[in-house]
């Protein structure tokens, strides 16, 4: 079956805002290794608008840095998932908008063959966290304190303690710790 | 552990500084703040505070912690208290030493960039270092 992947930077003080994090090189090259181990990605509508059309134009125009360019056209040849009620359509090709239950589509995305799936954002990963059904977690965690914004896990109501297990750990020059935790 | 615990001294934050019992022991006065502050600057072993979710905001909030030691297990709650209140103030800090293993313990030590220092347990030399730290299964 394929995994289902959680991954989003965060602070030390647990905020996901984007607008906070640290988005160093070597940040854009794990989530581009990450992308590349998918073959589907899954958003919401508000993390789907952060990324399209800003992305694809980054891949289009090849304006930024090498890595950033690279995390643009990995981003772009991937299909993706998207769960609005008020998105009337994609503005890629390889996007497809769903509107209907998040738990039976993605159970059923989770049984097809394939790769497996990475999902992003923060309302559509906590739903997925709630409804116990992420397989593997990528917290990219930035050496910075920033006293406010959403944090990770907020408003998350689990149904019980959930159990990870570290596999893997990786620092970046700007003191980022990429931590790899799997479901027990 | 218990020798080096019952050897240092121990700053303890309290409205009844006679009712310290376990020494060496002193209160930190009726301003913690200044009382961190007052021991900081004299000089003298690195401080360490261990837990307490009340004083880590206040000396944080003050900039009185140089050093974070974070030690992070592999679990997801959803609820309970959180190391770094709301509010607490944006400071960027420097990874000073990281430990992680598959199989075992991940660390993390960080290093605020500006000065503080509580005293405590004995020993190290003093450096103006915090370390935060956490830790898998």
């Amino acid at each position: 079956m394929r995994k289902l992947i959680f991954a989003i930077n965060t602070t030390l003080d647990g905020c996901c805002d984007h607008t906070k994090q640290i988005a160093d090189e070597e940040t854009h090259k794990y989530f581009t290794h990450l992308m590349q181990d998918v073959d589907l990605l899954v958003f919401g509508r508000k993390t789907y608008q952060l990324m399209v059309p800003f992305w694809p134009e980054v891949a289009r125009s090849q304006s930024m840095s090498q890595a950033s360019n690279e995390f643009a056209r990995t981003f772009v040849s991937i299909k993706k998932v998207v769960f609005s009620r008020s998105l009337d359509s994609a503005e890629d090709r390889n996007t497809r908008i769903v509107r209907t239950n998040l738990r039976d589509e993605i159970l059923k995305l989770k049984q097809e063959q394939g790769k497996d799936i990475l999902v992003g954002g923060v309302d559509i990963p906590s739903q997925l966290m709630e409804l116990g059904i992420v397989d593997e977690y990528r917290f990219v965690v930035g050496p910075i304190v920033v006293g406010e914004g959403r944090r990770l896990l907020e408003g998350v109501s689990l149904a019980e303690r959930q159990q990870l297990k570290l596999v893997d750990s990786k620092i970046f020059e700007s003191g980022c710790v990429a931590l790899r935790y799997f479901k027990q | 552990m218990a020798d080096s615990l019952n050897a240092a001294t121990k700053y303890v934050a309290t409205h009844r500084p006679d009712s310290l019992g376990w020494g060496p022991a002193e209160g930190l006065g009726p301003d913690i703040v200044e009382g961190v502050r007052r021991i900081k600057a004299k000089g003298g072993p690195d401080l360490i505070v261990w837990g307490s979710s009340t004083l880590t905001p206040a000396l944080l909030e003050h900039g009185l912690a140089d050093e974070v030691l974070l030690l992070v297990f592999p679990v997801l709650l959803g609820t309970g208290k959180r190391f770094f209140s709301d509010g607490a103030p944006p400071r960027e800090l420097a990874l000073v030493r990281h430990e992680g293993c598959v199989l075992g313990r991940h660390h993390k030590h960080l290093q605020t960039q500006r000065a503080l220092a509580d005293r405590l347990l004995r020993t190290t030399p003093r450096r103006k270092r915090h370390t935060l730290t956490s830790t898998g299964t």
